[in-house]
């Protein structure tokens, strides 16, 4: 869509310098940023909170007397309570790391867009130079990869079948379940390396980007734990190792 | 915006945007209360007491609450309601988190400083057989724990 020249005039006046909008951009990627990760930080502690607070009494509390009577135990103390938010607390943060990180990610989109948009003319023409350059081959790569990994997606299919019908034990389907997430989620690094590359228009910020996404899809596919974190980083070595290198090479020699 | 300018814009923003948007953040989404209160009924006061009294025993009351309040300086009340008592008057012994026990004859009326969110008190009550319950036995003894934050 095209801007009107009235507002073309407007943003010409607000921002004579395209310096200033780049200030703007910092600032705004560093507001979304921290007040995302404050947001949540804060809801975690308090929900840690309310759950490690042991039941206090609703209406009544019971009495005895004294030598006929068994003394009423408190079996917890302060250490044991904050012990306990301590523990909640770490649990609800990892489980909205991936909020976590699509802030951080947003936040630096938005602060390094104006950047970004004057560097991406030198990247992107690379790609298409020639049918025979390294970043093409890259890209024909990366479209074979997907044309064998694509398929083995649809055994996603297999498993809602098997647990709908109930001919699966819960052993197997769960193994075929975790099979298609990781087909899945390479698949999506694959994608997400290559759309973070092209479209950010720098190697190391796209390096940067896929490796927050990287831990964003292993979260949300629940591939957690250090083999699930371990697998995702081999996966996004090799896809970025191949790109990165390939086009670096072209970027210096030009 | 190129090398060192690019670097102190940066760390400049950084330097200036961290505590100013922290504390908005803190201030807009802050969930805390900065008062709670309750009150608890002494359960079957009156036939406890009047059972202490025959063997020239006490009755004993111990719980603990636990809240979660706005951090910061607070003041704390704990008192106890409908007993009358003739001679010496019932006790409490308050522990409130892990500062030292506050043992009182009487009503308890404490400001403490708290930088966590948790009020954890432990309040033992302890009745000397000679009280009895204000109003007989159809009425109710009861304590009133208050915490007021800010």
């Amino acid at each position: 869509m095209r801007r009107s020249p009235n507002l073309k005039a407007v943003m010409d006046h607000v921002f004579p310098d395209y310096t200033r909008a780049e200030y703007v951009a910092l600032v705004v990627g560093y507001a979304i940023t921290v007040l995302v990760i404050v947001y949540i930080v804060i809801r975690a502690y308090y929900v840690a909170t309310i759950v490690a607070a042991p039941p206090s009494p609703l209406l009544s509390v019971r009495g005895y007397i004294a030598g006929l009577g068994e003394e009423e135990k408190i079996g917890f103390d302060i250490s044991a309570i904050r012990l306990t938010v301590s523990r909640v607390f770490a649990t609800k943060l990892w489980e909205h790391v991936s909020y976590i990180l699509t802030a951080m990610l947003v936040g630096t989109l938005t602060a390094s867009y104006p950047h970004l948009s004057r560097l991406r003319a030198y990247f992107i023409p690379l790609l298409f130079r020639s049918r025979l350059s390294p970043e093409a081959l890259y890209l024909l790569g990366l479209m074979v990869t997907y044309a064998i990994l694509a398929p083995l997606a649809f055994s996603l299919v297999l498993v809602v079948y098997h647990v709908v019908y109930g001919s699966v034990g819960v052993v197997t389907s769960n193994l075929v379940y975790s099979l298609a997430n990781i087909i899945l989620a390479f698949l999506l690094v694959t994608s997400i390396v290559y759309v973070c590359m092209v479209i950010l228009g720098r190697l190391e910020l796209g390096v940067v980007s896929s490796f927050l996404a990287i831990f964003l899809i292993a979260h949300y596919y629940s591939i957690e734990g250090p083999i699930g974190v371990a697998l995702m980083a081999l996966i996004l070595l090799v896809v970025v190792a191949m790109g990165s290198i390939l086009a670096r090479r072209r970027v210096v020699s030009v | 915006m190129r090398g060192s300018t690019n670097f102190l814009v940066l760390l400049a923003l950084a330097l200036a945007l961290s505590p100013t948007l922290v504390f908005a953040g803190l201030a807009a989404f802050n969930p805390y209360e900065d008062r709670v209160s309750g009150k608890f009924v002494l359960e079957h006061a009156s036939t406890l007491l009047r059972l202490a009294s025959n063997i020239n025993s006490s009755v004993k009351y111990k719980f603990s609450v636990t809240w979660i309040l706005m951090p910061g300086t607070t003041n704390i009340t704990v008192a106890v309601v409908g007993l009358e008592c003739p001679g010496s008057g019932y006790t409490l012994n308050v522990t409130i988190n892990d500062l030292e026990p506050v043992l009182a004859q009487g009503d308890i009326s404490l400001t403490i400083e708290r930088r966590s969110p948790i009020l954890f008190m432990v309040i033992d009550l302890t009745i000397p057989g000679s009280c009895r319950v204000a109003g007989g036995v159809s009425s109710n003894a009861y304590i009133r724990v208050e915490a007021v934050a800010g």
